[in-house]
């Protein structure tokens, strides 16, 4: 076995086992160290999702600083002069609120687990509120110093600090679109204003047509409610259903009252129609003062055919008698033409006339209507307007006709005997001057127009520009209602009205509603923007004073009547100032329906330890206490006032 | 045989003898520590959680909606709640389901917010679910532990999901982070003050709740 390069088994073995000892060794000695910075590496992930749950701590804060800010402001909104001011009044109460919580935060952590330290002084906050999509808002904050979040390992060989300089955290309540919503209905407030004066004049002309016309402070009250309705409605889609609980019923009728008088039925003559009556009687007017131009010519031609014929007989001159005649002949050729020119213009004159009673027949309102039956019926023994005028034409026609037959005799007689031509053109001047003159006589009285005298065509100016300044005062009435009455309530308040939900409003009767809206409140009519309706006032009176000139004398007097003589018509005149107070400015109230996220007490302003989520509400004292406009009454048919 | 077999038969012999202890102290030394994996990852997951609670939304995971415990016919009482974090919904589930206790008897409190308790426990258990997947047995405690408000008074909140599965469990990573309440311990004994004398020394410290999620072997 001795072999000289060879050793014993044993001494390999020996050497074999040092190896795996050393091997071994080392492998522990490895594995000790790894798992150390296993160690290591557990722990700092550790400290860093701990100091990161204190930085989401910190951003939670900062959350629910804003959320009390925007509860405080946003609950005496009118406080502020505009929107900027606002959300700067929220941004520096979020900051009062943070730095009060960001102490009990430090203080909270201290007290809780002495591995984490909050350092915040000197850190002075800022928020800045911005708008984000669809209303919702971004709070962005920033540190004048960061904040310094420091976490210890339990075993305190290991230290994170973790600065915090600024941070955006999202506010899940949509205030800007409550503010921006709540500044269109209050710019918009005027529309109350104007939605109330229509629904009163659709009720008090349908009363005036009925025979009574009768003011109701309670009617105003509700009218003026649909109309706030109206623009509620409008603005944020849905209204304050469950207000007014106690007048439910009437305000049902009110309503329905409301909706019959608003089936397309015009209450007054509008001023669009009476300028196109008006037209109609320009252009006859026109058409007459044409008409009297080619008489008056006409006439001027016949004293010159007389001069020359005169001329041509006395100075017997044979080389200009061919000159003449055919001058003479021109002449009278020409007065027939201008007498055409005459008829034409009565025909359309009649024509004019006849398209003006047709378009007041086609309007639906009572004044055309009335307007209508005064110029084509007779009234206390007057012939109605229209038979007037045609008469009128047609005496003007006949007379016209005469003159052109004498006339057209005269050019043919001029041709075949010129002997007796001067006596013939003396008589024929003397009667178309005596025609003319019973034509256009001046001044007109109103006796001619009556009897079958000459003086058609001034009766015919004289009736058709009394009938013109008789429109011009119905022009002056339609324009005064339609200033006074407004534009026409949208359909919308008859879905205000119809939609009530009745059934539930028991249960708010006697609660206060502010509080139930807070906590429950009312689905939106309009799915979109998702907005809820709360508003309260209170009207301490309606008051109504009468200003037409007999209800001045009595406010109970009948309405002072127009008489258009012309028209052959009387109009009946009232009018009042309706002035509507509140008890104190109106509290509109809108809340954020589709995020009810804000952690709140159940009982804001009493003890407890309820709480549960609220929408934000946007609370607006608006600043307008008293309503009034001019409610005009003009009627066709006499009235009583009660 | 002779003396040179013997000493031969030895040396082998002393050569099985030292290459048997050489082969037992390599299989020995393991280099990895399977147990340190399986705890390393147990708690890194426990870390995601956590983050993950704080900074998810609950749109996330289907939205939550729950209805007040409130007759208002009038009304919705019905809330959704979509961009809140999972976080922030339990401190305010913690906030809106404050126990009382006076006299060490539990007052009987009206539960507006009941469904929300159990609605944020659902969708809990279903983000957990998502998160861990089965691959350990899980329970997630909210609480705020009894804070005396008075001599008499004292809030208490806990709120847990868990799913732990078989009998032989054994716990492998906790963790526990603060969260603050929305309202201070100020607001808190100002509302308190309704139901009972306060002695605002005895508040302290500033009431918290505890979120402690424990990850379990299956």
């Amino acid at each position: 076995m001795r072999k000289r390069g060879f050793m014993h088994f044993a001494t390999v073995g020996f050497f074999i086992v040092l190896i795996v000892v050393t091997l071994v060794g080392h492998a522990t000695w490895s594995r000790y160290h790894r798992t150390l910075e296993e160690v290591e590496k557990a722990k700092g992930f550790s400290l860093l999702a701990l100091a990161a749950s204190v930085q989401n701590d910190v951003q939670r804060l900062a959350r629910y600083a804003v959320y009390e800010a925007l509860w405080s402001v946003c609950e005496r909104a009118d406080d502020y002069l505009d929107d900027t001011a606002r959300v700067a009044a929220i941004e520096k109460l979020a900051v009062e609120y943070f730095t009060e919580r960001m102490t009990d935060l430090t203080r909270m952590y201290e007290g809780h687990d002495s591995r984490i330290k909050l350092e915040v002084t000197g850190c002075k906050p800022s928020f800045k509120l911005l708008p984000a999509e669809n209303g919702y808002a971004l709070a962005k904050v920033e540190f004048a110093r960061p904040i310094d979040i420091s976490v210890d390992s339990p075993d305190n060989e290991m230290k994170l600090t973790l600065t915090c300089n600024e941070f955006e955290v999202m506010i899940d309540c949509r205030y800007f679109l409550l503010q921006e919503s709540m500044l269109r209905f209050i710019e918009g407030i005027e529309k109350v204003s104007s939605n109330w004066r229509w629904a009163e004049y659709a009720i008090a002309w349908g009363q005036a047509l009925t025979g009574q016309v009768k003011l109701d402070g309670e009617r105003s009250k509700l009218l003026f409610e649909l109309a706030w309705r109206n623009h509620e409605l409008n603005t944020f889609g849905s209204f304050d259903r469950f207000a007014m609980l106690g007048s439910i019923q009437l305000l049902s009728s009110s309503a329905a009252m409301l909706l019959q008088m608003d089936r397309g039925i015009e209450i007054s003559i509008t001023v669009a129609d009476v300028e196109a009556i008006m037209k109609y009687l320009d252009r006859a007017l026109d058409m007459l003062e044409a008409a009297e131009v080619d008489l008056r010519k006409v006439g001027l031609l016949i004293q010159q055919v007389t001069v020359i014929i005169r001329n041509y007989v006395y100075l017997e001159n044979s080389e200009r008698e061919a000159l003449l005649l055919k001058e003479v002949d021109k002449k009278l050729g020409e007065a027939l033409w201008r007498l055409d020119e005459v008829r034409n213009h009565v025909r359309g004159i009649d024509d004019e006339f006849k398209r003006l009673v047709e378009f007041v027949k086609n309007r639906s309102d009572p004044i055309s209507a009335s307007l209508y039956r005064g110029m084509t019926s007779t009234k206390e023994n007057r012939p109605p307007l229209s038979q007037r005028i045609s008469s009128c034409l047609k005496r003007v026609e006949d007379k016209v006709e005469v003159m052109a037959s004498q006339i057209h005799s005269c050019r043919q007689q001029l041709r075949a005997d010129l002997v007796d031509i001067e006596h013939s053109l003396a008589r024929l001047c003397s009667y178309i001057e005596s025609c003319l003159q019973g034509l256009l006589a001046t001044p007109y009285t109103a006796a001619s127009i009556m009897n079958e005298s000459d003086e058609a065509i001034s009766a015919l100016r004289t009736t058709l520009e009394g009938a013109r300044r008789d429109l011009e005062e119905v022009y002056g009435i339609a324009r005064n209602i339609e200033q006074q009455r407004g534009t026409r309530m949208r359909e919308e308040v008859s879905l205000a009205s119809g939609n009530l939900d009745v059934q539930f409003m028991w249960v708010l009767d006697g609660m206060d509603r502010e509080w139930a809206y807070e906590i429950a409140p009312p689905p939106p009519v309009h799915e979109l923007p998702g907005i809820s309706v709360f508003h309260e006032f209170d009207v301490r009176h309606v008051k109504y004073t009468r200003q037409d000139p007999l209800g001045l004398i009595n406010a109970r007097a009948p309405p002072t009547p127009i008489h258009l003589y012309f028209l052959n018509m009387t109009l009946y005149w009232a009018q009042w100032e309706v002035t509507l107070e509140l008890e104190a400015k109106p509290i509109e109230k809108i809340f954020d329906f589709y995020n009810p996220v804000l952690p709140r007490p159940l009982f804001e302003h009493s003890k407890g330890l309820a709480f549960l989520h609220k929408p934000l509400g946007y609370r607006y004292e608006v600043p307008h206490e008293k309503f009034s406009f001019i409610l005009l009454i003009v009627s066709p048919l006499p009235f009583d006032v009660a | 045989m002779g003396r040179g077999g013997q000493a031969c038969l030895v040396d082998a012999l002393m050569f099985a003898l030292m290459a048997t202890i050489a082969c037992s102290l390599l299989i020995e030394a393991n280099p990895v520590e399977s147990t340190a994996i399986h705890d390393r990852y147990a708690a890194q997951l426990t870390h995601s959680i956590m983050l993950a609670l704080q900074h998810a939304t609950v749109n996330e995971f289907g939205g939550l909606t729950y209805r007040l415990n409130i007759q208002a016919p009038w009304g919705s009482v019905t809330r959704e709640l979509w961009h809140k974090t999972l976080s922030q919904l339990l401190v305010e589930d913690a906030i809106c389901n404050l126990r009382i206790k006076i006299d060490g008897h539990e007052l009987e409190m009206l539960n507006y917010n009941q469904e929300l308790d159990d609605a944020t426990r659902d969708l809990l258990k279903k983000v957990l679910d998502k998160f861990i997947g089965g691959r350990y047995g899980y329970s997630l405690t909210a609480r705020v532990v009894p804070t005396k408000l008075s001599s008499s008074l004292q809030v208490y909140f806990e709120v847990s999901v868990e799913s732990l599965g078989g009998e032989e469990r054994q716990r492998i990573h906790s963790e526990t982070n603060l969260f603050s309440l929305p309202l201070t311990k100020r607001e808190l004994v100002s509302c308190a003050k309704g139901i009972g004398p306060i002695d605002f020394s005895q508040t302290e410290p500033e009431i918290a709740v505890e979120v402690t999620l424990s990850l379990w072997s299956r």
